[in-house]
């Protein structure tokens, strides 16, 4: 698969964007991009193409669920896939989250090995060769 | 608010009679001003053992702090938990470190014994990937800290402002419920459950 794709990391908390940042490093991705909520992360993805975005849902500023929603609703990043990633894990957020169009839930703590088997679930779901 | 009082003593009760027949009059003839006049009335008499209970909880508490001896106040308490955030998120920064330094000074052993000791290097990357996996638990613990704080925060400002009559609502601005904790909230989902329940909806 293309591991020179570009991936914005959205999440209030500074270890867990390094946390993402080195595990998909270790799984061969270096094009990263951070943000620490909602709002900044709109920034970054109207700035330049990114083809994966990560995210946090409980962030102060603009939660990731609200940024989930305002990326399928903008026509020119509506068919970016999103991985949310959480600690947020009641069942009616999980359906909130798939409704609003989410490609891979994970949720926190995670390990490793899930990160990485969620991020082939979503490029094999989009066809492109995992 | 579930302590209704069992008996309304007469007079009050006459006056309440009275209120609520003025309510329904005024609700009636669409006279919107009588109307709230009268619902404020009821509300601010059903809320009145509340608003005691909370004086004096308040006044408890303000003289707790002050005569517990280096307790301090309810934000010296905020900053304390605050430091905490910062300690463990610059233990896991150092953590982190570490462990990029560890995969680097692997790297320089892959070229010398590598044949030999493929499978034992992958298998230390694979540690070392699930350690920088585990320090996630800065983020679990500083999100319930800072949830902790928010409350306190809101509890003391609240607290300062409690007055009879000048009942102001006590709201958090978290967004979402935070990490679950066993034996205080709702069983959490699962990574399992949430596998299951998002291929149920086709995902």
């Amino acid at each position: 698969m293309d591991k020179n794709i570009r991936i914005l990391i959205v999440d209030d908390f500074s270890t867990m964007r390094r946390i993402v940042k080195n595990l998909l490093n270790d799984l061969g991705f270096f094009n990263t991009t951070e943000a620490d909520d909602g709002t900044t992360a709109l920034v970054e993805l109207r700035k330049g193409p990114f083809d994966l975005v990560i995210t946090d849902w409980n962030m102060p500023g603009m939660p990731g669920i609200d940024l989930l929603k305002a990326i399928r609703a903008d026509p020119a990043l509506a068919r970016t896939p999103v991985l949310m990633v959480t600690a947020e894990a009641k069942r009616e957020q999980i359906i909130e989250a798939a409704q609003a169009g989410v490609n891979g839930y994970v949720i926190k703590p995670f390990t490793a090995a899930t990160l990485g088997d969620k991020l082939g679930k979503v490029f094999e779901r989009l066809g492109t060769p995992a | 608010m579930t302590a209704a009082p069992a008996s309304v003593p007469g007079a009050e009760r006459a006056a309440l009679i009275d209120c609520l027949h003025a309510a329904l009059a005024a609700l009636e003839t669409e006279d919107d001003q009588a109307w709230r006049h009268n619902v404020d009335e009821l509300i601010q008499w059903r809320s009145q053992p509340l608003v005691q209970g909370l004086v004096r909880l308040a006044r408890e508490v303000e003289q707790a702090l002050g005569t517990g001896g280096g307790g301090g106040s309810l934000a010296e308490a905020c900053l304390r938990l605050e430091h905490v955030v910062k300690v463990s998120e610059d233990a896991s920064h150092h953590t982190l470190d570490l462990i990029q330094e560890c995969a680097a000074l692997l790297g320089t052993l892959a070229g010398a014994d590598a044949g030999a000791h493929a499978t034992t290097l992958a298998a230390i990357r694979s540690r070392l990937s699930e350690m920088t996996a585990a320090q996630g638990y800065q983020d679990l613990t500083g999100q319930i800290i800072r949830r902790v704080v928010e409350l306190v925060r809101t509890v003391d400002e609240g607290l300062g402002e409690l007055a009879p009559g000048s009942a102001r609502p006590l709201a958090l601005s978290s967004q979402g419920h935070g990490p679950s904790i066993q034996g205080i909230d709702a069983p959490a989902a699962s990574q399992d459950d949430a596998n299951s329940l998002l291929s149920s909806l086709g995902l």
